[in-house]
């Protein structure tokens, strides 16, 4: 690209980059047993926004910072603050506690578990890849989002133009259930 | 890489220092507009003694930012019961980051030239006695190579240290506050999109702030290629940054104070702090996209040199902000408020069509861009055009619901003939 | 392609309404019209092709994707004119263009289903069938239970797709590619490989097959993911628990079938995790039909009774599925695959029979309890009797098509050795247990004697013609089965995988080194 095409990517320093990353996923597990231990939803919603915000810290540590953006865009400039949204806009209590039963705790510890424990055998058990072909480093994000953006519209064409199509059934149905409907038959 | 690494840590340092201490002087700087507009005086007379320091003179008024910033920090920090206490003290703390971290993309100075090679002085830790060769470095915190899409995913997340605010006080102004913060935002988050994609679009698909500068550098200014998209772009800044008319989450005749009614002391002083962060990066943003960012008219400045050269560029740059900033403080004193449903119309009813015109024209003219009759000048027509178009077929479009709509005097029981 | 005219569908309903506001025939003859072309386009690529063609690399279109695209386009036809027929003029005017569109929307998701070969566009699919779904489960806003039963299924299917999407990531880490065909190769390269070289299974690949097939163990209801499937048949309306019932299950059984089928093309026979895959599958579809015929025993609401019937027949159908992967031949295979089309077009008939006459009942008696029927061969004769067809056809009744679809889905595991005898014993137990449930309406119509003179229902010829049809249907399948099953076998042709054989990718770190799907980074 025009001047500093080999130059634009920051490369932190090798002692600096394992400390980012302990740091950053320090913060990911933290917020996410914030999530789950949080009785409050608007609570939730905030330790959800710190977790998503590392994962985007994965992503740029990475160099896909494409990803990146897209992470904090859609999950947390979008996503998150309607479920926020639509909380406040709906709860007559504000402080609204989320109770759960003893069982279901037991239940969700559970699951949650037998899904840990899945996960722990698959990674003990699979050669994880290593070095640079693992991590996929590539060139800079301009490439990547001009390569994404002809995927988009080439191999995985008719997955998008469905999804678009999904994105116009949702708000049909949205804007259904959101109507306030004069009288409903059938039953 | 390193030398990258030690211009970025100097830029951020140099940054952050000038611009903090220059927001408690942008708030000096708005009650001057304020009393300007106003036909009044203004702050003229707080000196730098502040009752201590052996100052004579009044100073133009000068000291009185720093009083400002000296009595909010002693006031008294209160925090109500009642309210959610971590999300209370959190909320200022999500307000004031993500304003800091879009400035890390912005090219405040273009490049910088190591002409020669030199050795880092062996008492630094980390890097001491590391022999840096020639290179060229861009003057950025970070060059990521997307860093408009950047600035757009750091500025989505603003909204939520107002809604955290708003509702961790328990007040239930400051609930509605935060409501209309969210709303409001994220309806303005689209057209704003939208601009950045049509500028992205029509500069051949750069996403790179410092390849924005670099093309308006050489060429024209995108402002007189999309002027219509520039005023868009405008009008949803001052709507992200909660600035007058769309300063709805924080209308004192209505809300008390918004979402920070239940805040005091340097908490709410975070709170402003944000706004005014937010000020200088919306129109850092508008510089870099429709302004050229650190060049000058007319002059062809070298692209690449030494230390003054980026010292020159880092001051046009900040003139430019500081012009927009003041054109910011001028809307706020002059234009009433938007009533609620007036904002949401002006999102989705006029800016949105419009940016989505204007983008699907572009798109067709990007698409033709080697066409004989290719004129970048063309935008311009297309914006113009737009214009028109929205002033001849807008009466003809269907109404909105008609809650809110003007009642004429006669016939209405406001009417003094009834 | 009939999916454009699914689309081109949509767009007409939500349009047409600013042609004349209040009219309820405009949408609804836009959606039919929209839904023949759609018929039309699909028989005419039944018709002409026989091979198969992979569409943009992410769409497979073979004999088998476009058979249940028929049915599932078919049977949103027959949803409709049931719709029309047994609830006219209780759906106000201003929420036709809703229904109608939601339902093409469930059915252009539900088609894509059959013949996506791509993870990206599984999951894209998957979605656009369930999402219409939520809304359409949730049709009677009033309705508290409708209401219950649309959030239940939102978030057990938001749950199920996240799932499905963790396995997905998996996958695609592990393999490097969301081709279908392309990760069965690789996982067929990768268990080769590494078992050979290092004495390990790809677990974590493995693990992302199994959370795949936990979504769409979501859409097939099958056990540990049925939970919604009661509730959500029971408050929404019958034409969408109609709908639901079959076309959602239909596609989630063709996807199944596509799965296997591509994981099993590129597998060495007897691969250790294929056969894995196969027994975990014949197992859920064992639990799945067990437990849905246990549960509907003591049900009394005829949607829930045909709810946790429909869960047992998509348990039949799992268990057929799971020969693709257990068979030792590729001609077993072709056999279950042909007894399950034949069993979906059955299923089609005797469910929409059965609903249909629920709906006509409920729609004059309001009620949806079997005790309510007291008296139905008195009362409306023909109803009852068609009602007793359509439930005996549902148990496996000799003469009707229930019975030779059961009969096709056990000659197919009698080709699959020992387990095959098994999952014929637990599919004859079954049968017998569902018998139970099955005469219990029947049982209340003819032989109780209706003590609180209740109304007599008097159906409208035409949805009389539609019972007549469907019975017919099931005779037609019962008495002459082999024709309709030959039909089925001509079409129960899936797509070979072209690389099937080229199972070897070059290994960097125990990785095959496949490029991200990027079409061109240098530009």
């Amino acid at each position: 690209m025009l001047l500093l095409a080999d130059q634009t990517v920051v490369e932190p320093f090798g002692a600096v980059k394992p400390l980012l990353f302990y740091a950053l996923a320090a913060v990911i597990v933290l917020s996410a047993w914030g999530i789950v231990l949080s009785q409050n939803i608007v609570r939730m919603a905030v330790y959800l926004l710190l977790t998503l915000a590392g994962v985007a810290g994965f992503y740029f540590m990475l160099h896909a910072e494409f990803l990146a953006a897209v992470q904090l865009i859609v999950y947390a400039g979008g996503t998150l603050i309607l479920i926020v949204f639509g909380v406040m806009l709906t709860s007559k209590n504000p402080f609204m506690q989320l109770k759960t039963a003893l069982w279901e705790r037991f239940v969700g510890v559970l699951i949650g578990l037998v899904i840990f424990g899945l996960l722990l055998f698959g990674l003990v058990h699979t050669a994880l890849p290593t070095g640079a072909a693992a991590t996929g480093e590539s060139g800079g994000g301009h490439y990547q989002v001009a390569a994404i953006g002809r995927a988009l519209l080439s191999d995985y064409l008719v997955p998008f133009e469905v999804a678009a199509v999904l994105l116009l059934v949702v708000m049909i149905g949205a804007a259904f259930m959101a109507r306030r409907s004069a009288k409903q038959g059938n039953g | 890489m390193l030398p990258q690494f030690i211009v970025s840590v100097i830029t951020i340092l140099v940054v952050i220092h000038v611009i903090l201490l220059s927001c408690s002087y942008l708030i000096f700087l708005e009650r001057k507009v304020a009393a300007w507009t106003q036909d009044r005086i203004g702050p003229n007379r707080t000196n730098f003694s502040f009752g201590l320091l052996p100052f004579k003179g009044k100073h133009f008024g000068l000291g009185q930012a720093l009083a400002d910033g000296i009595k909010l920090f002693f006031k008294e920090d209160y925090t109500p019961p009642q309210v959610d206490r971590v999300l209370f003290i959190l909320a200022p703390i999500i307000v004031v980051i993500p304003a800091l971290l879009s400035w890390a993309v912005i090219p405040w100075g273009g490049y910088y030239l190591f002409d020669q090679a030199f050795t880092v002085p062996a008492w630094l830790p980390l890097l001491g006695g590391v022999v840096v060769s020639p290179t060229i470095v861009n003057v950025t915190a970070a060059p990521i190579n997307i860093g408009v899409v950047y600035i757009l995913a750091i500025g989505s997340t603003a909204v939520y240290g107002v809604v955290v605010g708003g509702y961790a006080s328990n007040n239930k102004y400051s609930f509605l506050g935060g409501l209309r913060a969210t709303a409001q935002m994220l309806s303005y988050e689209i057209p704003m999109a939208l601009c950045v994609l049509v500028v992205i679009l029509t500069s051949h698909g750069a996403l790179g702030a410092d390849q924005f500068v670099h093309q308006q550098a050489n060429g024209v200014w995108n402002i007189f290629y999309q002027p219509l998209l520039a005023i868009i772009f405008f009008a949803c800044v001052l709507a992200e940054c909660n600035r007058a008319p769309f300063d709805l989450a924080e209308a004192e005749q209505e809300l008390v104070g918004g979402y920070h009614t239940e805040y005091s002391s340097m908490k709410w002083a975070l709170f402003f702090l944000g706004e005014y962060i937010h000020m200088i990066t919306g129109a850092g943003f508008f510089t870099l996209l429709f302004l050229g960012g650190w060049d000058l008219p007319i002059i062809q400045e070298p692209l690449i040199g030494g230390l003054g050269l980026v010292l020159l560029k880092f001051i046009v740059f900040a003139s430019k902000i500081l012009v927009l900033l003041f054109v910011m403080m001028w809307i706020r004193w002059t234009l009433p408020r938007f009533r609620f449903d007036q904002l949401m119309r002006l999102a989705w009813r006029a800016l949105i069509p419009l940016a989505l015109l204007i983008l699907l024209a572009s798109g067709f003219l990007v698409f033709k861009q080697h066409a004989k009759w290719f004129s970048p000048w063309l935008y311009t027509a297309v914006n113009i055009g737009a214009i028109v178009l929205a002033a001849v077929i807008g009466p003809f479009l269907p109404q909105g619901p008609p809650m809110n709509r003007k009642v004429g005097l006669a016939g209405s029981r406001f009417s003094p003939v009834v | 392609m009939p999916e454009i005219w699914l689309v081109l569908g949509m767009c007409a309903v939500i349009l047409v309404p600013f042609l004349k506001r209040t009219s309820v025939a405009l949408p609804t003859g836009a959606a039919l019209a929209a839904l023949f072309f759609a018929l039309a386009a699909t028989t005419y690529t039944l018709v002409g092709d026989s091979g198969g063609t992979a569409v943009l690399g992410t769409l497979t279109i073979d004999p088998f994707s476009q058979f249940v695209k028929l049915i599932v386009i078919l049977f949103a036809i027959l949803v409709i004119a049931q719709w029309i027929i047994t609830t006219r003029g209780q759906t106000a005017a201003g929420d036709t263009p809703d229904f109608l569109c939601l339902l093409l929307g469930a059915a252009l998701g539900m088609s894509l289903m059959s013949s996506a070969s791509n993870l990206l566009m599984i999951f894209v699919a998957m979605e656009s069938a369930s999402y219409p779904s939520y809304a359409l489960a949730g049709f009677r806003k009033r309705h508290r239970i409708g209401t219950e039963g649309s959030l239940k299924y939102v978030v057990f299917g938001s749950a199920a797709s996240a799932i499905m999407v963790y396995g997905m990531s998996l996958v695609y880490g592990m393999t490097g590619t969301l081709n279908l065909s392309d990760i069965a190769s690789q996982i067929a390269g990768l268990s080769h490989t590494s078992s050979a070289v290092t004495g390990t299974t790809p677990a974590l690949a493995a693990i992302g097959l199994l959370l795949i097939f936990a979504g769409v163990a979501f859409k097939l209801s099958a056990v540990p993911m049925h939970f919604w499937c009661p509730d959500v048949f029971q408050g929404a309306p019958f034409e969408v628990t109609t709908f639901l019932s079959v076309a959602s299950k239909g596609a989630a059984v063709a996807l199944l079938v596509r799965l296997l089928f591509t994981l099993g093309a590129a597998s060495p026979v007897n691969s250790g995790l294929f056969t894995g895959v196969g027994v975990g599958v014949a197992i859920l579809g064992a639990a799945t039909a067990t437990w849905g015929n246990l549960v509907a025993l003591h049900q009394t609401n005829i949607k829930r009774l045909l709810a946790y019937s429909s869960i047992s027949h998509a348990g039949y159908m799992i268990m057929a599925c799971s020969l693709i992967a257990l068979a030792p031949n590729t001609a077993t295979a072709h056999t279950a695959i042909t007894a399950v089309l034949f069993y979906l077009v059955v299923y089609m008939f005797m469910n929409l029979g059965a609903f249909t006459v629920g709906a006509a009942i409920a729609a004059q008696q309001n009620t949806e309890d079997i005790r309510e029927y007291a008296g139905m061969s008195k009362r409306s004769p023909i109803l009852a009797a068609l009602m007793t067809v359509f439930l005996l056809s549902l148990f496996g009744m000799p003469g009707l098509g229930g019975f030779m679809g059961k009969v096709f889905l056990m000659q197919a595991m009698s080709d699959a050795g020992p387990a095959g005898f098994v999952l014929i014993a637990v599919l004859l137990i079954n049968t017998l247990l569902s018998l139970a449930y099955y005469v219990k309406p029947a049982y209340y119509m003819y032989f109780t004697a209706d003590k609180e003179s209740r109304p007599t229902i008097f159906p409208s010829p035409a949805a009389l013609l539609m019972l007549f049809v469907c019975a017919a249907a099931l005779f037609w399948t019962g008495l002459l089965a082999n024709k309709a099953n030959s039909f089925a076998g001509a079409h129960a042709v899936l797509m070979q995988p072209a690389n099937a054989a080229a199972a070897a990718p070059t290994l960097i770190n125990g990785l095959p080194t496949v490029a991200v799907p990027i079409v061109d980074r240098h530009d």
